[in-house]
């Protein structure tokens, strides 16, 4: 995985830590600015993790669905000598 | 304010903890990314926290639509504190007692009509909040909170027809008003009004 791959993980990982925080803030501190916050600055927040972590995912399995080069033709057999 | 955890906020706070326990292991050890850490990451990063997300949008959605909510704005003390006197005679405090609506009066009576009333309701108090944190509410002359539009007598039609068959002699002898809605039910010399003045007033 490169170095990039991994650094939009992590932001990923941030996101969603970020995204989380705010909606537990809402359901235990249930004020009007806490549930807005929570429903829209927290899922702005949260689907960019997610999108991040699905280019991630899709970057990883691509190979796996890339269709193979096609192979060059096997040398030709040097003549056999009798 | 009081929470009260519902079944769907409990659910919710549950999964976005072993989400959030995932996600910051992953942050704070950096394993290797072998198949079993992505299969990990998948449920810590996709499946729970969009799954708490659902469900903690539905405990929010849930919870605004309380009076402890609606009170927690300081302009609606009064309001709150009318619906839940014992002793008042209000039209909107005789239905906040009610053990049917009792937690959710303000949203019953003030939840717009129809299919979409649910999100026009949110839309038109996303106007409330905004004019709570943007204006300044000491200043003099500034008017106390209103409704957007006229009451949708609808809303009180959804419990009580006013014609019915066994309806009182004074519903039948307005029953043209009524169908045209040129009287409604918190009409002045009827049952209204809904709050009491003091209260539409601010505080005594």
């Amino acid at each position: 995985m490169t170095r990039r791959r991994r650094l939009a993980l992590r932001a990923a990982c941030v996101c969603t830590l970020l995204a989380l925080g705010l909606m537990g803030w809402a359901i235990l501190h249930p004020v009007p600015l806490a549930v807005i916050a929570a429903m829209s600055i927290g899922q702005a927040i949260g689907t960019l993790g997610f999108l991040l972590f699905c280019a991630v995912a899709v970057q990883d399995i691509k190979p796996i669905f890339r269709k193979p080069a096609p192979s060059s033709p096997p040398p030709e057999a040097p003549p056999a000598e009798d | 304010m009081p929470v009260d955890f519902s079944w769907l906020g409990t659910s919710a706070l549950a999964l976005a903890c072993v989400s959030a326990a995932i996600v910051a292991g992953y942050l704070l050890r950096s394993p290797p990314l072998t198949g079993q850490v992505k299969l990990i990451l998948g449920f810590g990063l996709f499946l729970l926290p969009t799954t708490a997300a659902v469900l903690g949008n539905a405990a929010n959605l849930e919870t605004t639509k309380t009076v402890a909510f609606c009170g927690s704005c300081h302009v609606m003390t009064s309001y709150v504190e009318d619906a839940r006197d014992p002793a008042s005679e209000s039209l909107a405090s005789t239905h906040a007692r009610l053990e049917h609506f009792r937690e959710t009066a303000c949203y019953t009576c003030h939840a717009d009509y129809g299919m979409v009333g649910g999100v026009t309701t949110k839309i038109n108090g996303m106007h409330h909040v905004v004019a709570f944190y943007g204006d300044d509410w000491s200043r003099p002359g500034h008017e106390p909170p209103a409704l957007y539009k006229p009451y949708d007598v609808r809303t009180c039609e959804t419990c009580h027809d006013p014609l019915r068959a066994s309806a009182p002699l004074e519903h039948q002898v307005h029953a043209e008003k009524l169908r045209a809605r040129e009287i409604t039910c918190s009409s002045r010399g009827c049952h209204g009004p809904p709050h009491p003045p003091w209260v539409q007033q601010g505080a005594p």
